[in-house]
């Protein structure tokens, strides 16, 4: 298109294709809407299953932690083991042994 | 309120806050409907099933585009499919409807340039657009929609339609130039459109 039809096409296009708006804009809107309220049911379970992927991976970490805290030694734990490895033994009673079956 | 802000406000149960997407986009949708499927009533029938399939898939938006872009997108598959099902028939010819419709257009043109306003469309001036683009050879309507309505870049459509930037740059110049061509034809006195109105 050469210069004189750019501009033409620029005026035509705003009529033909540049609308925001139409006059009968509110009854599409409530055509619409109608339809959308009968989809009640579907939004909550869209609603849920949003929930269900937010909430199921925290459930998941939190989970995890309390397994996590539930498993590490305790510090009064690892003062036994430091005793037992490190005390001076005598010939009649095995610390680690005992430390061991703490444990066990 | 951001149209992210309106579609959380969606999913956490507020469905009532999606007619204020309704009220912004339709428009943009319905004129592509229009250009896809030529007959205003089927337009605004695919139209009405387009913003209830994007309802439906409203938790699948990501945010990565513009809801708009995202909704023509649906728009353009609907379409699409609904014209696979069954075939476009060209019914008149775009003289045939400028020569009886042309007070209507050319009171639409009129309008549009005379003010700084986008138009607002009457139902008579879709029918009238729905007719215009019902005459045009399908492949135009298709390349006007993807330029004109979801305004896609040509790199976008040409990766859309499968074909080089330059076939995408001769389609689209051919579907302006018909029209260009009938407009000015049947409006002879006013062979520049621009100055006259």
């Amino acid at each position: 298109m050469n210069e004189p039809d750019d501009l033409v096409w620029q005026r035509l296009s705003r009529a033909l294709f540049g609308g925001r708006k139409a006059s009968d804009e509110g009854l599409f809107t409530y055509r619409v809407m109608e339809e959308v309220r009968q989809l009640e049911p579907v939004m909550s379970d869209m609603a849920w299953h949003r929930f269900l992927r937010l909430a199921v991976p925290l459930l998941g970490v939190g989970m995890a932690s309390l397994f996590l805290a539930a498993r590490t030694p305790s510090s009064h734990g690892a003062l036994l083991m430091e005793n037992a490895l490190f005390q001076k033994q005598s010939l009649h009673d095995d610390p680690l042994a005992v430390v061991l079956d703490g444990l066990r | 309120m951001t149209e992210q802000d309106i579609i959380l406000e969606i999913l956490e149960g507020n469905l009532e806050a999606y007619a204020d997407l309704v009220r912004a986009h339709q428009v943009r949708v319905r004129l592509a409907c229009l250009v896809w499927l030529g007959n205003p009533e089927e337009a605004d029938d695919a139209a009405q099933d387009i913003f209830i399939k994007a309802f439906k898939a409203l938790g699948n938006f990501k945010g990565d585009s513009t809801f708009q872009t995202w909704i023509l997108r649906i728009a353009d598959n609907h379409c699409r499919d609904l014209l696979r099902a069954k075939t476009r028939h060209r019914t008149e010819s775009l003289d045939a409807i400028l020569s009886e419709k042309g007070n209507v257009f050319e009171g639409l043109l009129a309008r549009t340039l005379g003010s700084d306003d986008l138009p607002a469309y009457s139902p008579d001036e879709l029918q009238l657009l729905g007719r215009l683009f019902a005459a045009l050879p399908e492949e135009d309507c298709e390349i006007l929609a993807l330029r004109e309505v979801e305004e896609l870049p040509y790199e976008a459509i040409a990766e859309r339609l499968h074909c080089t930037l330059d076939a995408v740059k001769g389609r689209l110049k051919r579907a302006r130039q018909t029209l260009i061509d009938k407009c000015q034809k049947h409006f002879p006195d006013t062979s520049n459109i621009p100055t006259r109105l």
